[in-house]
């Protein structure tokens, strides 16, 4: 938390330097006609111009690395969130299978039926019937 | 016989089952996938926001922290957005149906030598009602699960995402701001005329009586078009920090209701919640 606080901090600390140099740049006021004047200008502009992006760079930076470690923190609670999911995906497809279960029942329920008819009727359709249902029995 | 004797007691079951409603919960953990796949949208700007600050600055910057938190956000929002979507798919009931199962089970039953329609009938019916209630019992055992130990796991997420992205990514905006105005505010003095940006309101546009010549006046529409972009996402990011505070109160929700999710006060909430979430989660859509 100490490291995160300093960070935070530190983000700051370059962002108002950055909001200062731009009150800084603003009150240089309109580039002078003079051409003297003026090179004392630019030089000015362009060294306030750079400082800010710098700041403003470093700025961003260090808000980007603090989410990071943030995320760095609760990643063990990710991983185990994630385990839950795969977990839970497993119990999803059990339930699901109920439905497959009770397909595979009614085409158990085919075979002992067309058995049954073999058993009182042998007859070569009925013979046929058997292995039909149970090749549909097999597969379900 | 028997069977007959038991038919109206099937019915009374099979009703009583199908009571247990898990839709309220259904709809939240719906609009909790449809908020976590807008917070991607929110990650994205650490990113693009360096980038635009790279487009109107001296020293552009290599990004590279920016993209790490970027990648790290959605990875977080990634495992969020499996773990909501499990929530949903484990209440919605049309995805375990036995209804397929079972009308080829009665087509099979009707097939036994010598059934009558009214054994058919109720033998298919009690079969049904075995079915419906174990993948009901499953199902709530899951969800259960689900809320009891994944909850705490994702409250922990989502107070990173608001106690630490929310203010760093404005700071990041901030700094977006701050180089536009900068880069214009130059582009302006170096003209030769004198403009101060902070003072333009760039909501109604800038207006060309503020300005001493037409090019400081177009260099000010320039800037306030950029400006827009960054309010839009600083708006975008209030609705964002308001679904992480509706994300959170949806899973305490869940949590202190597991045992009875289809209780009629968790069921208000939970889908007052969701009409809320939605409401933020199209106000970020639409500014990201």
């Amino acid at each position: 938390m100490a490291i995160a606080d300093d960070l935070n901090s530190s983000a700051e600390l370059c962002a108002n330097a950055a909001d200062a140099a731009t009150t800084k740049l603003i009150d240089l006021g309109p580039r002078p006609a003079d051409p003297a004047a003026a090179a004392v200008w630019d030089h000015q502009d362009t060294l306030l111009k750079n400082n800010i992006s710098v700041l403003n760079n470093v700025s961003s930076t260090l808000s980007a690395v603090i989410v990071s470690n943030a995320l760095q923190q609760v990643w063990p609670n990710l991983q185990g969130l994630s385990d839950e999911t795969n977990s839970a995906q497993g119990d999803i497809n059990a339930i699901a299978d109920i439905s497959k279960a009770m397909v595979k029942l009614a085409s158990i329920i085919d075979f002992g039926v067309a058995v049954v008819a073999l058993a009182a009727q042998p007859t070569p359709g009925s013979a046929g019937a058997v292995v039909t249902a149970f090749g549909k029995m097999i597969a379900s | 016989m028997a069977i007959e004797r038991v038919l109206p007691l099937i019915g009374v079951l099979a009703f009583a089952s199908g009571c247990v409603n898990l839709q309220a919960v259904n709809t939240a953990s719906g609009q909790l996938v449809s908020a976590a796949s807008s917070w991607n949208a929110v990650a994205d700007d650490f990113e693009a926001s360096c980038h635009r600050r790279n487009q109107v600055s001296d020293v552009p910057s290599d990004c590279a922290a920016e993209k790490q938190s970027t990648a790290s956000l959605e990875a977080a929002d990634k495992i969020l957005s499996a773990y909501f979507t499990a929530l949903q798919q484990v209440s919605n009931g049309s995805n375990f149906s036995v209804d397929p199962g079972m009308s080829a089970l009665e087509t099979s039953v009707q097939s036994i030598p010598g059934a009558k329609a009214d054994q058919v009938q109720a033998v298919s019916a009690f079969a049904k009602f075995l079915a419906d209630a174990a993948t009901l019992a499953l199902r709530e055992r899951t969800l259960k699960t689900l809320i009891s130990n994944g909850v705490p796991k994702a409250d922990a997420t989502i107070d990173v995402l608001n106690n630490v992205v929310v203010h760093q990514l404005s700071n990041v905006l901030d700094r977006e701001d701050n180089q536009t105005l900068t880069t214009f505010t130059s582009y302006i003095l170096q003209s030769g005329v004198t403009a101060d940006l902070r003072n333009v309101t760039c909501a109604d546009g800038p207006v060309t009586h503020s300005f001493s010549t037409g090019n400081a006046f177009l260099l000010a529409e320039a800037y306030c078009s950029r400006m827009l972009i960054v309010s839009q996402k600083r708006a975008a990011l209030v609705s964002y920090q308001s679904s992480l505070v509706t994300a959170k109160k949806t899973l305490q929700d869940l949590q202190d209701g597991k045992d009875n999710l289809a209780a009629t006060a968790i069921i208000q909430q939970l889908v007052s919640q969701a009409s809320s979430l939605k409401n933020d989660v199209d106000k970020i859509q639409k500014a990201f």
